[in-house]
């Protein structure tokens, strides 16, 4: 469990609720941490500054911790499964600290119900809208893994995993992709399996193109290999003071970095894991490739789960170039771009979550630079998911169906299903890094990526797309707009330079002063009306 | 119900990278310690409230990355630090060298009055000290900071560093906390959490009940 202690005393859970409470726990065998729910008939004691030491400390030394559920900021439940008994439980305090309880085996189903028949839940949720009382602020909702057909892409579903024998079926004799985009979306929807993955990410990283017959492919690797070895010779033959050099930019960090990445992956696990080294001479070696780019940190956590799949140094080195080449969030950690991609999130947001979008304007520049959301772009949310979750959101994203900027509609997608929390108590900046913070590996994502999709294809059928958008489109190549009518551009007057607007015009058309979005504003949001 | 603290500041880590700030940051807040912890991307940060001088003081700690890629962000929390830890790793000359980068970035960016202590970590590694517990005095007297050497691993001056910085923050704002530690506490006691926004200012204002 990733979660802070709770800062916590007394528990106000009538005994009603208390005695179900723990028929209920003690069904669900795989709670992480022993919950203690004390009953405290009601009455209501300031506990003093010592007894919350006390507290603190017992929670410390035994694992335990006690809450007091009516002083909770909300309680949450997200089933991860079909039937609805497992998932995860998600309480948080008005502090801002969460625990998060994990219900493997079933279980959560029983707690559930408890919380439901829990009358000041319900109560407290029906009412929130009118009262004023301080309880309302007492969030309960339950999330299933399900998102209604009308929040869902048409096409889900109808892709199996991308398994041998599929893969096989995408190649011709010679070993090359036949309908290169017929793959892509095949990736896009059902990911890949396991076994295969060191073969296809190869193409997927443009390290072997579609067009190459097995043939081709083996001579490429052998000369990319010779081609390799020439660059880690040139490592290994430089000067004492270019040495010096190296070793103050680049070396001295990823030498830090390498023994700390990955290291719970069976691949990396252990003392003196060879694969470690490995994994720091392709580091190395790309900084003398790449010189300009160098090392920054959070590569090592890249190139590491390509190293466990694609296993040859060589062929993971490449890999690793082409990831570095085609995905604009990683490829250059300049300012410019970590703002471009955060302006066009911003502007989906806009489009696609207005109420989270208005809650960002309000809180000023500071909120929307949405710190919450670096690390998922910075890291391709490598960090949110766990491994196997991340991994089929980098192929979903390297798949490139329809958009480069699919991990756009990833971030997009996780603000809907775990932000409302932060726009019904009107989270501040901070809070609101604390809030997604907390959620990092404990978010579904199977369920993200499935509203990720759907999003895409919403956004796809917008009839008006604003100029700020509009790029996002450009290197999509075919696909996104190929099967319908391609949207008008208007200018959004969301850019400072609006004057400047190459879509300018078309937006006085339809609309007499650019800038006046407010009228178009609507008309998006009725596009996007699917959204509750 | 009482607030569960009178006032809250934002301190913030800096230091090259592997110098331990997470860890560092760990052991203070929750008392652990994971020596190979992943590299921190991208900004977090932890809280934590404890007691100075009768005062309930809410800290939080923002963690760094030791290589911020963005630094346009940089600036944001820089702007909204109260007290800066400046730590260098007491077996690394380089991260001990690169404290006057840090610094002046703090000059930079951080607010006029900011208070700043200077950390030496990792200070059970005696056996691959490469900087001398005076150098560090040294540095920080140059700077006119406090200086510790700590251990996150031995939990050495864990404690004692971040309540010094603490104290230090609380006597910068001396005036705009006077009349704190007589009780009863009155709403205005939340002055310094101005930009936290508005909703949690007036949840957490002394006269709400949550029973």
């Amino acid at each position: 469990m990733s979660c802070g202690a709770f800062f916590l005393h007394t528990l106000v859970c009538r005994d009603t609720c208390d005695n179900r409470m723990t028929c209920s726990t003690s069904s669900a065998s795989s709670l992480d941490t022993s919950t203690q729910f004390q009953e405290n008939n009601g009455q209501t004691q300031s506990t003093r500054w010592d007894e919350q030491q006390k507290v603190f400390a017992l929670e410390q030394v035994c694992g335990v911790f006690r809450v007091d559920l009516g002083q909770m900021r909300s309680l949450r439940l997200f089933f991860s499964d079909e039937a609805c008994t497992c998932g995860q439980l998600v309480v948080a305090s008005r502090e801002s600290q969460y625990k998060i309880f994990h219900f493997h085996h079933g279980g959560l189903d029983k707690l559930s119900e408890v919380f439901q028949q829990w009358k000041y839940c319900t109560e407290t949720h029906l009412k929130d809208q009118q009262l004023t009382d301080e309880k309302t602020c007492m969030q309960f909702s339950i999330r299933r893994p399900k998102l209604p057909s009308s929040e869902t892409h048409p096409e889900e579903n109808t892709y199996k995993r991308l398994d041998v024998s599929a893969w096989l079926h995408h190649l011709n004799e010679s070993g090359q992709v036949e309908e290169e985009y017929k793959l892509q979306k095949a990736i896009f929807f059902g990911g890949i399996d396991i076994s295969i993955r060191g073969e296809v990410w190869p193409f997927l990283l443009h390290y072997y193109s579609y067009e190459s017959t097995s043939e081709e492919r083996e001579a490429l690797r052998l000369q990319k290999r010779k081609e390799y070895f020439e660059i880690q010779e040139k490592r290994l033959s430089m000067t004492p003071d270019e040495q010096k050099d190296f070793w103050r930019k680049v070396q001295f960090t990823v030498d830090k970095d390498v023994v700390r990445t990955d290291r719970s992956n069976q691949f990396f696990r252990g003392e003196d894991n060879p694969n470690v080294e490995t994994m720091r001479r392709i580091l190395l070696n790309y900084a003398v490739f790449n010189p300009t780019i160098g090392y920054s940190q959070g590569m090592s956590d890249l190139v590491a789960p390509l190293l466990a799949e694609v296993l040859d140094e060589s062929d993971t080195f490449w890999c690793f170039v082409g990831l570095m080449q085609n995905t604009i969030f990683i490829s250059s950690p300049r300012d410019e771009d970590m703002e471009k991609q955060l302006m066009y999130l911003r502007e989906l947001l806009r489009l696609m979550h207005p109420r989270f979008y208005q809650h960002l304007a309000s809180l000023g520049e500071d909120g929307l630079q949405m710190l919450f959301c670096h690390r998922w772009i910075l890291l391709c949310f490598k960090r949110e998911f766990p491994d196997a979750e991340a991994l089929r959101m980098w192929e979903a994203c390297w798949a490139h169906y329809q958009t480069d900027y699919f991990h756009l509609f990833i971030c997009v997608a996780i603000v809907v299903i775990y932000g409302d929390d932060v726009i019904e108590q009107q989270l501040a900046t901070d809070q609101m890094l604390l809030h997604f913070g907390n959620l990092a590996m404990h978010m579904n994502g199977e369920l993200v990526l499935r509203k990720a999709r759907s999003l895409l294809y919403q956004f796809h059928l917008l009839p008006r797309i604003p100029c700020s958008l509009h790029d996002l489109c450009k290197l999509c190549g075919t696909g996104m707009w190929d099967s319908g009518f391609i949207p008008a551009v208007e200018c959004s007057g969301h850019h400072p330079e609006s004057e400047s607007c190459p879509y300018g015009g078309l937006a006085e058309v339809s609309s007499p002063k650019p800038g006046s979005e407010g009228k178009r504003g609507l008309k998006t949001r009725d596009v996007f009306a699917f959204r509750k | 119900m009482a607030k569960q603290y009178d006032v809250l500041f934002r301190l913030l880590l800096l230091g090259d990278s592997g110098v331990g700030k997470t860890c560092l940051l760990c052991r203070f807040t929750d008392n652990q310690f994971h020596p190979a912890h992943i590299s921190t991307i991208g900004v977090d940060f932890k809280m934590k409230t404890i007691e100075v001088d009768g005062i309930k003081v809410r800290i939080q700690i923002w963690d760094t990355a030791g290589q911020e890629r963005y630094q346009t962000i940089t600036k944001q929390y820089y702007r909204r630090a109260q007290g800066i830890f400046l730590v260098y790793d007491i077996g690394s000359e380089r991260s001990y060298q690169h404290i006057v980068k840090w610094a002046s970035d703090v000059d930079e960016y951080a607010p006029d009055g900011v208070q700043k202590i200077l950390i030496g970590n990792k200070a059970d590694e005696e056996h691959k000290r490469q900087v001398a517990k005076e150098q560090g005095l040294q540095l920080a007297r140059e700077y006119g900071m406090d200086f510790y050497e700590t251990s996150a691993c031995s939990n050495l001056n864990i404690k004692e560093s971040f309540t010094r910085l603490t104290e230090l923050v609380l006597q910068a704002h001396r005036k705009e906390l006077e009349g704190l530690r007589a009780p009863p506490r009155t709403p205005t006691l939340a002055r310094l959490e101005e930009d936290e926004q508005q909703p949690l200012g007036s949840e957490d204002s002394p006269k709400s009940c949550w029973c």
